[in-house]
């Protein structure tokens, strides 16, 4: 009984069932299924398997695997023992085999990926190619490194996407076609499974530990072919997966003419298309109609089955053994046929370089990079399609098979069991160890009920789900469920070898990270608070972060602390980051190592690209520039910027970004020291330049839009700010040559006239004087005075909230107004005061109503609705009418 | 016509228990009637019928929603703690509980009504109180509740309700959950040791008013399992039509049960339970509880209704009539939202499909 859980003891009708292996199904019912698509399927793809794909006494043995299955790869050891190849070929990008040494270096941890980029005019892409150490594609490379023969990459480095042009970034492992086949579909309905993940791990995780190799193989070969087989020839060349097919097939062929023993390992779903020639029978006529249709058996179609007008044919040979092929199909043929290229090469472990481009056009540059991977990332279930989910778990349990522990499953659920009970404790959550007792036992009650040799990880789930949550089960009790499954998917980020070919931009990141105590060796967001201005060690720190961020957005964000560049929370002394690592984060690095060997290195150069970018008068924007690279701790790169801004100064004309560079530099100039900066002897020469030009600008402001309003009322405070130590650029005059102007937008005429008040520059009568002059104008300059006075507000609070001489005055412009213009400007006179905070506007409406002798109380109580105000105005004509009809008085 | 109007599940299904009792040879825990496998495929069915003295009898579904759950709750029941099922009413928590009992112990009618007034001594034991006098505490004197025949006899006792009694009443629960031993002191040596096969299956209304919490101390005896109201339209059909014809059969009303009047019956309590329609606008969802019973109930209402007094099949009327009893019995507001659901969805229906149109000219009996 030593087989697999769905396969039967007689032979190759291996999906006969045994009933009571198979809760729920009855014997019979698959091979009705398999037998309705086509005659003997089963039994005929179980001897091509024995025959063709694993027989050992052939040149070639061919390994179907699913990624990241452990005991995949437990069977992959046996293969390797018994077979002894003198090479393995692996399904793995091909431009990628220079890198194997790497990954097999004992010095590399999973997770790890290559990163595969593509870029050419019309289209850039980028790929992972993830590993982990239950993989058995990193079995065989490690496998082969110990056995110290040649092991090579032989799939595709590219993948087709139809149509797209922005970058993306996929897995080059993509799985969908095996998962979402009608077959499988159909097989979980059966054996009582919810989804294909558990009748995968029911069938040969937990199934395949005790079965046979061969029979091991010739399940997997099996399976993965019917489900092929739900796909017709032209979804599979859509795909691109024929494309990649030929391709391993020539590899295939060049190595079986250099070596006596070749392993080729490559996704199951593959397999049958890897055989060469092609297998010849019914079977391959399978497609999802006749499946769908299973009801009636069809004939074998294979020259009847012309394909449709307009489609691809398919290329397939005739029994004649003669090739029917379409020009299309030809162009693969010899490609496959190696006869193409004239100067045959051997086989060298080496892309080669004959090999043909699988579609025209697709030239461009290719890259490969070794860089570390996480668990969260190739955790199918969150989101990158690519091998089996919860990979903690499967990588606790290879490392089980991997000591040749008995019982492997009952230990991995016993040890998350455990770490759960321990971590929800820690949380204080309610869990008791007789929690973890009940649910172990529901496990194995599970186990039996479902007929499992060892329960898996959905029964480790169902268990938590009944003996962990208490009460109903909804988002507020289910922490233990959201708990145990970031347990089984872990938090764990590999390592790579140093080698030649880490990008040593990332080295120089990892190094750096060490050093600031950044933990980049786990996933999941972590926090850092940092005493900037106190502690130089933790300056560093920020500055590391910083230059992180400016090359990679998604690694780190500031929380909160101050901010330089903007200006805003500039109180603050602490700087509060929150960072996570992540292969993407990775991945980002090494598109920066073209900056740049080092952070350093790649900041600056980015820096100098964006300074050059930008056009030569955006002193405002190269001055924020200057500020980030003093963030950076660039000093060398701010010095260069330094003279850039001086540059750009002289060029500048517009107020705006004078302002935003006067800002910049007063604020290194007022707190550089607070950053560690050494005193810049040019920094208050270049200070008053910039004043200098901004006053010179003044007169420009008048005409502006009104959304720069904001802005340049920020400015203008500066500029009053600023100007008591730099008397000599007459900003006084400016002042008064733009209160002069009739042209100047109202509300700035506000924000002007308040600021040269507050400097003693003119009375404060002025102010009255010009609000009755809106009031007293035409009806379009009626309606600018709550304008008006927003730019009063805006810029003089205090001025208003102390000065009852002001508050009379607005009263009275106020109560001067026609009804019909103060219903109009209503509006905007609200908007003026909501500059004042609710404290402010307390204390205002306090003054009002003492101008009125009402008592401050009075304010609280609730209006009068307006209806009752109605009604009781004419109760109130009602019972007058009464009283005359009565001649009372 | 039957004897009587709800035959337990274990009368209902004598037959599929029977055969399957008879071909189960996977192994039981200690006083199961059936290996828990069997138990599974009794109620959620399996393709492959069981023989019976020759014949073959089709194990049907019972039971509708997640498979995997059934699993679950078998497992609890052969292990160390009781099973509580929670959910919203009508989700066939009650149902469940007895089809379980009936495979697992032969019997579901060992059960315990949970009321606001239920007391320590119907949970345990009571005394027939002539005897005690006359002869003084004795075993014969004893008058067992279904928790100590449960006990005493190693089958699962039912828990119905446990909400709806006091904490205090439901806390005495919690010694013999965990020790499976009652103590009568008023009998010399009088311990009862629960038997093997024992264990108890509660149910418990989370959602409704008037219930009471549960302790944490014993909810920690119990397994929860949360039961979903069910969220396939063409499977709560499937249900409201096959129990429809039952409740009717057994009612001596002889009509065939009208799926297009089902499919819109489901479709609407589907609709309003869940808050949006299936064009996908968003509905106001009424408080009271639309469960597939109450569909059921609604169907075979307006179907008798329109029988004795129309002689016919069921109107379309009476379907409105009767919906507007079960949907508007909370409270006015629910009358409004189901007046507003006729308002939208069933008037933008009724332009294209002759029923939702038929039911959209009922509209006057909802005002």
């Amino acid at each position: 009984m030593d087989r697999l859980g769905v396969s039967a003891l007689d032979g190759p009708s291996m999906l006969q069932t045994q009933p009571s292996e198979l809760p729920g199904s009855t014997p019979g019912e698959l091979p009705s299924f398999a037998e309705a698509a086509g005659d003997g399927l089963a039994e005929r793809l179980a001897s091509l398997c024995s025959e063709r794909v694993y027989n050992l006494s052939e040149p070639v043995v061919y390994f179907p695997v699913r990624h990241h299955s452990p005991v995949c790869s437990h069977h992959l050891l046996r293969v390797m023992r018994a077979y002894r190849p003198e090479i393995v070929l692996i399904e793995g990008p091909e431009g990628a085999s220079e890198l194997i040494p790497v990954l097999a270096d004992e010095a590399t941890e999973p997770p790890v990926s290559l990163y595969c980029t593509y870029e050419s005019d019309e289209e850039k892409a980028a790929w992972y190619y993830p590993l982990l150490s239950c993989s058995p594609e990193y079995t065989a490379l490690k496998e082969a490194a110990a056995r110290q023969i040649p092991c090579s990459f032989i799939d595709l480095d590219y993948r087709p996407r139809p149509g797209a042009m922005e970058e993306v970034s996929a897995s080059l492992q993509d799985e969908k076609l095996l998962t979402s086949s009608d077959f499988m579909a159909e097989l979980c309905r059966r054996m009582n499974c919810r989804s294909f993940e558990e009748l995968w791990e029911k069938v040969f995780e937990i199934g395949g530990l005790s079965a046979q190799t061969d029979a091991f193989v010739r399940d997997v070969f099996t399976y993965c072919t019917l489900s092929r087989m739900c796909y017709s020839e032209q979804r599979l060349r859509r795909e691109g997966e024929l494309d990649r097919e030929a391709n391993m097939r020539l590899h295939i062929r060049q190595a079986r003419e250099q070596y006596g023993r070749v392993l080729v390992v490559t996704g199951g779903f593959h397999t049958y298309g890897l055989l060469d020639p092609e297998p010849e029978g019914p079977w391959q006529a399978v497609r999802d109609s006749d499946i769908a249709d299973a009801a009636s058996p069809k004939e074998a179609p294979n020259e009847d089955d012309t394909p449709a007008p307009g489609t691809d044919p398919p290329m397939r040979k005739t029994d004649g053994g003669e090739d029917t092929v379409t020009p299309e199909a030809e162009r693969s043929e010899q490609a496959e046929s190696g006869k193409a290229s004239p100067g045959e090469q051997t086989y060298s472990g080496k892309p080669s370089t004959s090999l043909p481009e699988c579609s025209p056009g697709r030239i461009g540059k290719r890259q490969h990079y070794p860089m570390i991977y996480t668990f969260e990332e190739a955790d199918r279930l969150n989101g990158y399609a690519s091998g089996m989910p919860y990979v903690s778990y499967y990588d606790e349990l290879w490392a089980e098979l991997r000591r040749g522990r008995r019982s492997p499953y009952a230990r991995v659920s016993q040890r998350l069991l455990a770490r759960l009970t321990r971590e929800m404790r820690k949380q204080n959550e309610p869990v008791s160890t007789s929690d973890a007792i009940e649910a172990y036992s529901m496990l194995q009650g599970l186990t039996a009920l479902r007929g499992k040799r060892e329960g898996g990880v959905y029964e480790l789930m169902d268990a938590v789900l009944a003996c962990f949550v208490k009460g109903e089960f909804t988002l507020a009790t289910d922490a233990p469920l959201r708990r145990l499954r970031a347990l089984l998917t872990g938090d764990k980020i590999g390592r790579v070898a140093d080698s030649g070919w880490v990008v040593p931009i990332v080295e120089d990141v990892k190094r750096r990270a060490a050093t600031a105590r950044l933990e980049l060796r786990a996933t999941g967001k972590r926090k850092r608070t940092l005493d900037l201005y106190a502690k130089p060690r933790h300056r560093a720190v920020s500055q590391l972060l910083h230059c992180l961020s400016y090359l990679v957005p998604d690694f780190a964000k500031r929380e909160s602390g101050p901010d330089w560049v903007s200006g805003r929370h500039m109180n603050l002394v602490r700087e509060t980051w929150s960072y996570a690592y992540s292969a993407r984060v990775e991945a980002r690095l090494i598109e920066q190592s073209l900056y740049g060997g080092t952070l350093h290195e790649a900041a600056v150069r980015k820096l100098e690209e964006t300074a050059a970018e930008l056009p030569d008068h955006h002193s405002g924007e190269l001055a924020e520039l200057l500020l980030q690279a003093l963030l950076m701790g660039l000093q060398e790169t701010a010095d260069q910027l330094y003279a850039l801004v001086k540059a750009a100064l002289r060029k500048d004309a517009h107020f705006l970004s004078l302002c935003r560079t006067l800002h910049a530099l007063d604020r290194l100039h007022q707190h550089g020291r607070l950053l560690g900066l050494r005193p810049d002897e040019a920094l208050p020469a270049l200070l008053d330049e910039a004043y200098g030009r901004a006053v010179d600008q003044l007169p420009a402001i008048a005409r502006a839009a009104p959304e720069l309003h904001d802005e340049m009322i920020q400015g203008l405070k500066l500029l009053i700010m600023l100007a008591p130590a730099r008397p000599e650029h007459g900003l006084e005059e400016r002042f008064a040559a733009l209160l002069d102007d009739r042209e100047l937008a109202p509300r700035l005429e506000g924000v002007c006239l308040v600021l040269a008040i507050k400097q003693g520059w003119r009375l404060r009568r002025e102010l009255v004087t010009r609000a009755n002059g809106y009031i007293r104008g035409t009806p379009e300059q009626v309606a600018k005075i709550a304008i008006y006075l927003q730019g009063v507000f805006v810029a003089g609070r205090d001025v208003f909230l102390y000065d009852d001489e002001l508050l009379s005055e607005v009263d009275a412009l106020i109560s001067e107004l026609p009804h019909d213009s103060f219903v109009e400007m209503a509006a905007d006179l609200r908007l003026a005061f909501t500059f004042f905070t609710p404290g402010e506007k307390a204390l205002i409406a306090g003054r009002v109503a003492r101008r009125f002798g009402v008592r401050e109380s009075e304010l609280d109580r609730p209006a009068v609705d307006e209806r009752l105000l109605l009604r009781a105005e004419a109760l109130d004509q009602a019972i007058r009418r009464e009283f005359a009809a009565w001649n009372l008085t | 016509m039957q004897e009587t109007i709800k035959p337990p599940a274990e009368v209902l299904y004598e037959k599929q228990l029977k055969a399957l009792r008879e071909e189960d040879t996977g192994s039981r825990p200690p006083h199961w009637l059936l290996s828990p496998r069997s138990v599974r495929d009794f109620i959620i069915g399996r393709e492959q019928p069981a023989l019976l003295e020759g014949r073959e009898i089709a194990i049907t579904r019972k039971f509708y929603g997640n498979d995997v759950l059934i699993e679950r709750a078998i497992v609890t029941l052969a292990g160390n703690r009781g099973l509580m099922l929670v959910g919203e009413p009508g989700t066939a928590k009650t149902m469940l509980s007895e089809l379980l009992s009936a495979a697992i112990s032969g019997t579901s009618l060992n059960t315990v009504q949970g009321t606001a007034g239920t007391t320590e001594d119907m949970i345990k034991y009571s005394w027939n109180y002539a005897m005690l006098l006359d002869q003084g505490p004795s075993e014969a004197a004893l008058v067992p509740s279904p928790l100590y025949h449960g006990m005493k006899h190693g089958v699962l006792t039912r828990f119905e309700e446990i909400t709806r009694c006091p904490a205090e009443v439901q806390d005495s629960l919690i010694s013999i959950l965990s020790d499976k031993v009652m103590s009568i002191p008023e009998l010399e040596g009088g311990v009862l040791f629960a038997k093997p096969g024992f264990n108890i299956i509660a149910t418990a209304n989370i959602h409704d008013k008037g219930v009471n919490e549960m302790s944490g101390a014993l909810k920690r005896r119990f397994n929860f399992e949360t039961i979903r109201p069910i969220a396939n339209m063409t499977m709560e059909a499937e249900i409201i039509v096959s129990q429809s014809r039952t409740l009717l059969e057994h009612s001596g009303v002889e009509v065939e049960v009208d799926r297009g009047v089902v499919e819109l019956l489901a479709t609407t309590f589907m609709e309003l339970r869940q808050g949006i329609s299936r064009e996908g606008y968003k509905l106001e969802m009424p408080q009271a509880t639309l469960s597939t019973a109450e569909a059921v109930s609604v169907y075979v209402q307006s179907a008798m209704t329109s029988y004795y007094y129309e002689g016919g099949t069921i109107g379309l009327d009476r379907l409105v009539q009767n919906m507007l009893g079960t949907i508007a019995k909370e409270n006015e507001k629910d009358l409004g939202i189901l007046k507003s659901y006729f308002a939208k969805v069933v008037k933008a229906r009724a332009g294209e499909d002759e029923l939702w149109k038929a039911l959209y000219e009922e509209k006057r009996w909802i005002g």
